[in-house]
């Protein structure tokens, strides 16, 4: 589900055919609008998966999203460390 | 080592660098990669090494081992990773997905696997090699040595270094 054939991490191939992002890249160009329009559906699946789930389920989702984050944010703290450095 | 890249000195000229860029782009299609090189401004080259079915396309862009070799001081700086194909690794600022740093540590697993991050810093160290023998032979057939103190050229038929007076 997550991964290919090879055990490498699929999520390009998930985001380039997902409807939402289709649709913004559409035109080539990404709007302020379009950016705000994608973070309020972020929102609403939040809302909608809290509202769906156990709260043992919540916990796992909530895990993954804090470690991504974590992981996002570290990862662009470290560019910009080494393009200080540079 | 790093996590995903390798980042070494090379203690050789740094007017080396272009024939390094041209041994590792020569080496690397001899063995059916595709190879695109970028000379810098900083007087580095940016070396983009690919091959279709080894490194995964990201959004449409290829990815690929990017080797940078940057003139530091009297040295030179190595650095081979992951990057996308055709864009100068520095800055490295390239996080168009938010699992990017995810991507970029497993291909950086199947490079240092097939060992091609080795295969660039082997060409690169040969080249210096390579320099440092020819360096050794043009010395010889002159008929002149250098004192391992102070570094003075002397004739070859000299039994003390004209420079600090040790003996050669």
């Amino acid at each position: 589900m997550f991964f290919n054939e090879k055990g490498i991490l699929d999520i390009d191939e998930m985001v380039s055919s997902n409807p939402s992002s289709k649709c913004i890249m559409e035109d080539g160009v990404i709007t302020e609008e379009e950016i705000k329009a994608q973070s309020d559906r972020v929102i609403a699946l939040l809302h909608e998966i809290e509202a769906k789930y156990t709260e043992e389920q919540l916990i796992e989702i909530k895990k993954l999203l804090v470690e991504s984050s974590v992981l996002y944010t570290v990862y662009n703290f470290h560019s910009i460390q080494n393009l200080i450095t540079l | 080592m790093g996590t995903f890249s390798k980042k070494k000195i090379l203690y050789g000229s740094s007017s080396l660098i272009p024939t390094m860029a041209n041994h590792i782009q020569e080496q690397f299609q001899n063995e059916g990669f595709e190879v695109a090189m970028d000379a810098l401004s900083s007087g580095g080259y940016d070396i983009s090494i690919t091959k279709g079915g080894f490194f995964k396309a990201v959004l449409g862009m290829k990815t690929a081992l990017k080797v940078t070799l940057i003139p530091q001081g009297c040295n030179i700086h190595f650095e081979a990773g992951v990057g996308i194909w055709g864009q100068q690794a520095i800055p490295t600022v390239i996080s168009m997905l938010f699992f990017w740093p995810v991507l970029i540590t497993q291909i950086w697993g199947m490079v240092e696997q097939s060992k091609l991050d080795d295969k660039a810093l082997e060409i690169a160290q040969d080249v210096i090699m390579m320099n440092h023998h020819g360096e050794t032979s043009t010395t010889t057939s002159v008929g002149s040595k250098f004192c391992t103190e102070c570094g003075t050229k002397n004739t070859e038929t000299a039994n003390f270094c004209c420079g600090c007076g040790k003996p050669l």
